[in-house]
């Protein structure tokens, strides 16, 4: 586990961030919404458009799908949960989160195949 | 510089059994990839790859002469994976290629080889890590303290015997495109030590140990000026295959070790292309509409497990930057 100070991608003024990862998951939720309606509780919410939920991992991580710099990128990585959730793929995501939270902000997606 | 003193230098190679003056033991566990290469030091670069000195491999040292196609580089004191229980000594052998510009400008000048081993390092010898090859731009300034590894004679005149692996830490004196010089009468090279690397803090490989004035002066030739051949950096080559990964990542995030980079959003692996992974950028910008749909494409191939070619430029030891998508039936 590597600790990262990355106060300035969360939601909040806490600058302490775990980057953390999940393999090989299923996905059980995939949602996208209006900019900055935001997802979770007050103690616990994550400022992103897109938002997964996995059966292996309690706790929903999402990352935010805005006309910024890094839209194409986030775009992207929507096109891959998108493919995933269609054909119940296994996903891999690394996503960064402050403890004790159980949602997190989702920096990589990506998805392997073993080819025969 | 090396013109000057040339008449007092010896290739640190030459010498049949010919360590670091100055030096001290390296752990057994310690910089298992460096290694012999007969009378010379080698280092293990990639799984595949050892890097040493061409006059190691050349009898000819001002002109590419007598250059052997093949020679066996020897894993030290390692488990062996036929017989892990103890150590020993792993002999590899390996196709020999030398820098093109061998002793072009002078005596020993892009003294470079490449070993290309028969077998991967990692199926002789158990935990055998490479060192990498220093980024190009990340060149050794006068007096950064670099680590030099050898296995070469020791002693003020380098007149006493070898003493195994052995390092020290000296500090650079002058460098430019043809070597790094090390000028210190404590702590140089010997006899031996000849294609043994120069280390930097972060533990990659810097220079490649050429010659010596057997008493102050060490020259090292530097990685940088001979990267892009090491690597074959700027290739343009294509790969053919089914994806076995498709990644995308936040912007500058990155992918790959900081000795090979892939600065890119999108990241993709082949079959059969082992650690190799190639990408491109997921930016807003010129270049935004195309990779979208090179996106698309790869989305495409990986949901259908598609055969898809692409050609991409050798950007490092493994990984390339990825330019095209091809699908063709």
């Amino acid at each position: 586990m590597v600790i990262l100070f990355a106060g300035s991608l969360l939601s909040t003024a806490s600058a302490r961030a775990d980057l953390l990862g999940i393999r090989n998951a299923h996905l059980t939720m995939l949602r996208v919404h209006d900019v900055s309606t935001k997802f979770g509780p007050p103690a616990d919410q994550i400022d992103a458009e897109v938002v997964i939920q996995v059966a292996e991992k309690q706790g929903a991580f999402g990352f935010q799908l805005r006309n910024d710099a890094e839209r194409l990128a986030r775009q992207g990585m929507l096109d891959l949960l998108r493919d995933a959730f269609n054909h119940n793929w296994l996903v891999n995501i690394d996503y960064q989160i402050e403890p004790p939270r159980k949602n997190g902000i989702i920096t990589r997606v990506w998805l392997t195949k073993a080819v025969q | 510089m090396l013109g000057t003193v040339l008449w007092a230098q010896f290739a640190i190679g030459q010498q049949p059994d010919p360590t670091l003056h100055g030096g001290m033991p390296v752990a057994a566990d310690e910089l298992q990839a460096v290694g012999s290469v007969g009378g010379c030091t080698g280092t293990l670069i990639t799984q595949r790859l050892v890097l040493t000195a061409a006059h190691c491999v050349c009898s000819g040292q001002t002109e590419p002469t007598g250059c052997r196609p093949r020679a066996v580089f020897t894993f030290l004191n390692v488990f062996p994976v036929a017989n892990p229980a103890a150590r020993a000594n792993v002999m590899v052998g390996a196709d020999v290629t030398v820098h093109p510009q061998y002793t072009v400008g002078g005596w020993l000048r892009n003294d470079y080889a490449l070993l290309r081993l028969d077998r991967r390092a990692d199926e002789v010898v158990l935990g055998v890590a490479p060192i990498p090859v220093e980024r190009p731009d990340r060149m050794p300034r006068v007096g950064e303290t670099l680590t030099l590894v050898g296995l070469g004679l020791t002693g003020p005149t380098c007149k006493s015997g070898g003493a195994g692996k052995l390092k020290t830490d000296v500090s650079v004196s002058e460098i430019s495109e043809a070597t790094i010089v090390f000028n210190n009468s404590d702590r140089h090279a010997c006899p031996g030590d000849s294609g043994g690397p120069a280390l930097n803090r972060r533990g990659n490989v810097v220079g490649v140990a050429s010659s010596s004035d057997l008493a102050t002066n060490s020259n090292y030739d530097p990685t940088f000026a001979a990267y892009e051949w090491i690597f074959g950096t700027g290739r343009i080559l294509r790969a053919t295959g089914r994806l076995t990964m498709l990644r995308v990542h936040d912007v500058g995030s990155g992918y790959g070790p900081s000795t090979d980079p892939i600065d890119g959003e999108v990241v993709i692996q082949l079959e059969n292309d082992g650690e190799a992974a190639f990408g491109f950028p997921l930016r807003v910008g010129a270049g935004e509409a195309a990779h979208q749909r090179m996106l698309g494409l790869l989305l495409d191939a990986f949901a259908h497990s598609r055969t898809l070619s692409i050609e991409y430029e050798v950007t490092g030891p493994h990984n390339g930057r990825l330019l095209r998508v091809l699908r063709v039936l």
